[in-house]
């Protein structure tokens, strides 16, 4: 009876923010956990006809086809080696960035220069993806013509498999950097002006102030933002890549998603791309359990 | 199609939510049947013998052109409606997305009386319950689907599903004439080239093209051979001269001597890709035909292309293309006779229409009896010679009138702004369904006589291969053969662009076969060649 009456004047206190958090928890329950059952397919011949009730189970058959592919080694090394590779060069570039502009003192200069910053994030990927094979055409495009100056043979950029992933995670960073600062920018207003100004007092150089200020102060921030991408570690997503690859170039540019999108989808194995999808997302499931575990004994920043 | 794998149950949960919300609403309005007061057209077409009752018929239907989706007034179904005194109430969304609406209405479990969309989709959902066998309805009340399709063995071999039966009612196609090969006659006469007749004739030729100064832009301005891959996925076609074909739209399946074999094993592609291997070198096939999209509306409009093996009556077209004779008023695409290996063996192109074109359309199994036998009649009068005008040619006096017997679109059609081809389709003129295209629509709608006359060129000369079948497996069959095929229908994929272009030697050709082997092959072709004995009893 106490409880129900704690959580009645909690209600009654803060209705308008409970009001506000109602559309976000039925969009969750409705969108994120219903649909959550139709996991189910991943152990079942999925027919579309008969609907979930009705198909035959399969168990665990659907998994053993996933392992047993022969391509299961090189979707799994490509994934990985597209996100590490990725997180390595794309994740400190936003923090830097986001450092850089709060040290600017002009405003204008600030505004302009952040506002340029995070526009390519709202270019449609169809777009970026023509602009980079047009960059990279031999046949008049911008990369090779500046290739041509040096007095240099032509690339065939996207034809040779060892070029794929570095021009795919530098697109990526292109267009991501600057909107994935916002987000330290914001972490970064809400540092005590009071901070900076003993430091300063005390006779604290710039550098020092970043190293000994600005850097604690963001790292619960970096942390949980490590521990999300790390969800996603055997996700990239699909549309990207099959905007860039072709055949000749799936050794290096075929991961987990754009071979769902090719066997899943098109072929209409909902089944088989419901197992690899379960599959990626265990994974990334249990990489983000453990690495919570192991920053909450570092320096107790969690997730939950 | 894009959202992310992760949400996909998500997405298909909304969909199908929204669908049902929205069947939901069709079922509220159960109006009472309003005839319409059209008088009905003195026919003496048997099959056209409409109900005397007006029946309402829900459709879904994918349209031709975003911008014109159908609806129950478009003029082919109004007439189709009239005729038939049926009352529709059509569903539709562009073509683009059909594919992706049809399983998630299936999905739905409410589909509409009446639904259009691939002959594949049509034939799998029906097996699972989701549409009528026909069958027995096409016997008792279609004369003219029975004549057609039941009758014409080598049709209802490529419509039956794997269990034998009738799902769909396919559109049948008129000119077997797909890709030909084309070649800039006007070059050829400007260097005195003879038209190439052998794969030798065609490097001499295509180097011919390299080295001279085509189009005034200096030597090694022009593509001497335009391959398209991003777009058709259908460009080694000069595997033909070797007598095989090498279609990974068709998972690279071919019938070689009463028997189904994996063309990518066969010694032929050896020599093929060997052959291409060097062309490329050389700069004879265009450098980045693996990534350039639309590179055939690039190169011929840019007075770029020497040759090409594209869609026969599109090349053909841009003889009369303003862009192109802005160019070289002298363009003159021509196409000519399939490659050969040595002169005299027969010339002859695998690329072709089937008879039987991808599209269709079924019955839902949720129809009762009444209704059935009230749409299939309406079926059977779309394949009739009046409705196969009328989704040809639309209506007489109006779109089209007969001049000396021959059909031919009015000029509200031909001088219409956007063109013939817009005009038709945005008025239901050659839906994607069960219909008859004709010749006549075929030739009514060639811009000039050369262009109709390069159309025909293959058909009259008969420059066609047998088809190769699409084989259809049955349900077991088909699971054993996605976990198998994918990744050796991947690997093929890979490897014979790698061999085109070089970057594997074709030294390593026989390593090639021998990973094919050890990725289970043999077992895939024996699948095959089990459906491929059920195709060929069909078709007896």
């Amino acid at each position: 009876m106490k409880k129900t009456g704690r959580i009645k004047t909690e209600l009654h206190k803060n209705k308008y923010l409970y009001l506000m958090f109602l559309p976000v928890f039925v969009w969750y329950i409705l969108f994120a956990y219903v649909p959550m059952g139709g996991m189910i397919i991943a152990f079942q011949k999925f027919d579309i006809v008969k609907g979930m009730m009705n198909s035959k189970w399969l168990g665990f058959e659907n998994f053993r086809t996933l392992f047993k592919d022969p391509y299961f080694f090189r979707l799994l090394k490509n994934t990985l080696s597209i996100n590490v590779f990725g997180l390595i060069f794309g994740f400190p570039l936003p923090i830097i960035l986001a450092i850089a502009f709060n040290e600017i003192r002009l405003k204008r200069f600030k505004k302009v220069t952040q506002t340029i910053s995070y526009l390519p994030h709202f270019i449609s990927s169809v777009v970026v993806m023509s602009m980079v094979i047009q960059f990279l055409s031999p046949d008049g495009g911008l990369v090779n013509g500046f290739l041509n100056l040096l007095g240099k043979e032509s690339i065939y950029f996207l034809q040779i498999p060892k070029y794929f992933k570095t021009i795919f995670i530098s697109t990526g960073i292109w267009q991501g950097t600057g909107f994935s600062a916002i987000l330290y920018m914001a972490a970064l207003a809400g540092i005590p002006k009071e901070q900076y100004e003993a430091a300063t007092v005390d006779g604290a150089g710039k550098f020092k102030q970043m190293l000994y200020i600005t850097l604690p102060n963001l790292a619960p921030t970096i942390v949980i933002m490590l521990l999300i991408n790390l969800g996603s570690i055997l996700n990239v997503g699909h549309e990207r890549i099959i905007l860039l690859y072709n055949p000749a170039i799936y050794e290096t540019a075929d991961v987990f998603n754009s071979y769902v999108y090719r066997e899943g989808i098109m072929g209409r194995r909902y089944s088989y791309a419901q197992a690899v999808t379960l599959f990626q997302n265990l994974v990334g499931f249990f990489l983000v359990f453990s690495a919570n575990k192991v920053t909450r004994k570092l320096d107790g920043t969690t997730l939950w | 199609m894009c959202f992310k794998k992760r949400k996909k149950g998500m997405a298909l949960l909304l969909a199908i939510s929204m669908s049902m919300a929205m069947f939901a609403g069709c079922g509220a309005s159960t109006e009472e049947t309003v005839s319409i007061g059209n008088e009905p057209n003195p026919s003496t077409d048997q099959a056209a013998e409409a109900p005397a009752e007006t029946v309402e018929v829900s459709m879904f239907v994918p349209s031709r052109l975003a911008d014109a989706l159908y609806t129950e007034d478009t003029m082919t179904f109004r007439a189709l409606a009239d005729k038939t005194n049926m009352k529709f109430d059509i569903q539709t969304v562009v073509n683009a997305e059909a594919k992706d609406k049809f399983s998630v209405i299936v999905a739905s479990g409410k589909t509409p009386d009446v639904m259009a969309g691939t002959l594949s989709d049509i034939n799998n959902f029906g097996m699972s319950g989701a549409f009528l066998p026909l069958d027995d309805l096409i016997e008792q009340y279609a004369p003219n689907l029975k004549t057609y399709i039941v009758d014409n063995k080598e049709v209802l071999a490529q419509t039956a599903a794997s269990d034998g039966k009738v799902y769909g009612i396919p559109m049948l196609t008129a000119v077997r004439t797909a890709m030909g090969y084309c070649i800039r006659q006007d070059w050829l006469d400007d260097l005195g080239l003879e038209v190439p007749v052998t794969i030798d004739d065609w490097y001499n030729t295509l180097k011919a093209f390299k080295t001279h100064d085509m189009n005034g832009n200096g030597a090694g301005d022009v593509t001497p051979l335009v391959l398209d891959r991003a777009w058709e996925n259908y460009f080694m076609n000069f595997a033909d001269a070797w007598g095989i074909e090498l279609n990974g739209n068709n998972d690279y399946w071919m019938a070689k001597d009463g028997e189904m074999k994996y063309a990518p094993i066969l010694p032929e592609t050896k020599e093929y890709l060997a052959t291409m291997q060097k062309w490329y070198e050389e700069g004879l096939i265009d450098a980045e035909f693996i990534t350039r999209e639309d590179t055939n509306n690039y190169h011929i409009l840019n007075n770029k292309a020497g040759a090409t093996c594209y869609w026969t009556g599109y090349v053909a077209g841009m003889n009369s293309n303003a862009e192109v004779l802005a160019n070289d008023p002298d363009t003159n695409w021509q196409v000519i006779q399939p490659p050969v290996l040595t002169e005299g063996q027969p010339a002859k192109t695998f690329s072709q229409q089937a008879a039987v074109g991808g599209s269709a359309w079924a019955i839902s199994s949720r129809v009762p009896e009444d209704k059935a036998i009230a749409i299939i009649k309406m079926f059977d009068y779309v394949y009739s010679d009046e409705g196969s005008m009328l989704f040809n040619f639309g209506i007489e006096g109006d779109s089209f009138e007969y001049v000396d017997g021959v059909p031919q679109y009015t000029d509200k059609v031909t001088q219409s702004e956007d063109g013939l081809v817009t005009w038709i389709r945005s008025n239901g003129m050659q839906a994607l369904l069960g219909m008859r295209q004709l010749p006549e629509y075929e030739a009514a709608s060639c811009a000039n006589e050369d262009v109709k006359k390069q159309l025909f060129d293959y058909v009259e000369n008969n420059y066609f291969y047998d088809i190769n079948p699409t084989l259809v497996l049955t349900e077991d069959e088909q699971s054993a053969y996605d976990a198998k095929m994918s990744p050796i229908k991947t690997y093929t994929d890979e490897e014979l662009l790698k061999f085109i272009i070089g970057t594997r030697p074709i030294e390593e050709f026989d390593d090639f076969v021998t990973r094919i082997k050890d990725m289970g092959i043999d077992e895939m072709i024996a699948l095959e060649n089990q459906a491929y004995g059920r195709y060929t009893s069909l078709s007896k």
